[in-house]
């Protein structure tokens, strides 16, 4: 009978086998060295596994960070939904609040964001416009918003017309534009020290991608009826 | 609060989170405004849209192409490249005897000049393995058309001659 050779060899006793066999089933350890680390060199990039991860484990600064990362993109995907900015705002921050609830209480498991924060006021929006006769409109503009969104956003004919105008903008505007937009999106500032380019011109990049996109979209809407 | 309306540009950065200068003011201007406020909600509605383009997978096909393209590209470049190099590599790796052509140095002070320039000029130097008849004899004026023969029958009839 042949033997396979592994099976012959003495099991693995390397670094990094010790740090799965020992430090991986402490979930508590990782999140205090990144902490760590983040005080102590806070010029170091921070990626967002390692701010969830801290999240995750209760530590503020990882959340105040998370925030300020995100905070304005739920803002936005609910204005685009038809909700008015004073009560996006309100919305996205009772959204944060009980995303922080709900992680003291052990209820948190993952931390996928800005998607979990936009579901969870998105949820909040549309219950209040429910409960709330006063806010009948915003509902309907809401669900008004989600067809729209559905028919419109995702048609496969748009995101085909916006992707190949993506595609003749130059290599370096493209990655700057998929780590922005891209998930879970960086914030300007670390998409040009990622890309080497100064904030300036990131933002100018951006800038001149989103006119061309915006022209492309709208191309295909003055063609349908 | 602005009075007037909020400028397109300064609309996109405040939509894209870019607008610091200025964003309270805009800010204050917005909840005011009906008008910016609808155009700040289709602002809102392309930063979802491009959020959609950016995380949407791109397609299978259009990457095939760009790869064959690639590919075939590559495969141009290596043909053009190699036309151009293949005649230099000949010519340093051309063997002398390219053209069948022999020639015969003869001894002398030149006679090394004359190998060099029959090697680069691919020609073969080469000297005949038969005798080379003596001038000597030639100069004597010896009939060598008179010579016997070399078979044994033609060489008895010579004979009996």
């Amino acid at each position: 009978m042949i033997r396979r050779f592994t099976d012959m060899l003495p099991a693995r006793r390397t670094f990094y086998g010790y740090m799965r066999e020992r430090v991986a089933p402490m979930p508590e350890t990782l999140p205090l060295i990144e902490g760590f680390l983040v005080r102590h060199l806070p010029n170091s990039p921070v990626d967002e596994a390692s701010l969830a991860r801290r999240a995750l484990a209760g530590q503020r600064d990882a959340w105040e960070t998370l925030i300020a990362r995100h905070d304005h993109r739920v803002v936005m995907s609910l204005v685009a939904r038809g909700v008015p900015l004073d009560q996006a705002r309100d919305f996205s921050q009772r959204a944060w609040l009980r995303l922080i609830e709900r992680q003291r209480a052990g209820r948190l498991i993952r931390l996928e964001l800005p998607g979990l924060a936009m579901a969870q006021a998105r949820f909040l929006a549309l219950d209040t416009a429910r409960r709330d006769g006063a806010g009948l409109r915003a509902s309907a503009a809401t669900q008004d918003a989600d067809i729209s969104l559905e028919d419109r956003i995702l048609g496969r004919e748009r995101l085909a017309r916006a992707q190949a105008a993506l595609d003749r903008c130059s290599s370096s505007a493209q990655e700057v534009f998929r780590l922005v937009y891209g998930s879970p999106g960086l914030p300007h500032d670390e998409a040009a020290r990622r890309v080497g380019l100064s904030l300036q011109r990131v933002r100018h990049i951006l800038s001149e991608v989103r006119t061309q996109l915006r022209a492309a979209l709208e191309e295909i809407e003055e063609k349908e009826p | 609060m602005i009075e007037r309306h909020v400028g397109d540009q300064d609309l996109a950065m405040f939509a894209m989170g870019a607008l610091h200068a200025g964003a309270g003011e805009v800010e204050s201007h917005l909840r005011a405004c009906s008008h910016c406020a609808a155009r700040l909600r289709s602002e809102a509605r392309l930063e979802m849209a491009l959020q959609e383009v950016a995380r949407a997978p791109r397609s299978r096909t259009r990457r095939r192409v760009r790869r064959g393209l690639q590919l075939a590209g590559g495969l141009a470049a290596a043909a053009v490249l190699a036309m151009l190099l293949l005649p230099l590599l000949r010519r340093h790796t051309r063997p002398a005897t390219t053209d069948g052509l022999a020639i015969v140095c003869l001894d002398g002070l030149d006679q090394a000049q004359c190998q060099a320039d029959a090697r680069q000029h691919g020609l073969v130097v080469s000297y005949p393995t038969s005798e080379i008849p003596r001038y000597e004899e030639l100069s004597a004026g010896i009939d060598t058309s008179r010579r016997p023969p070399s078979g044994t029958g033609a060489r008895r009839a010579y004979d009996n001659k």
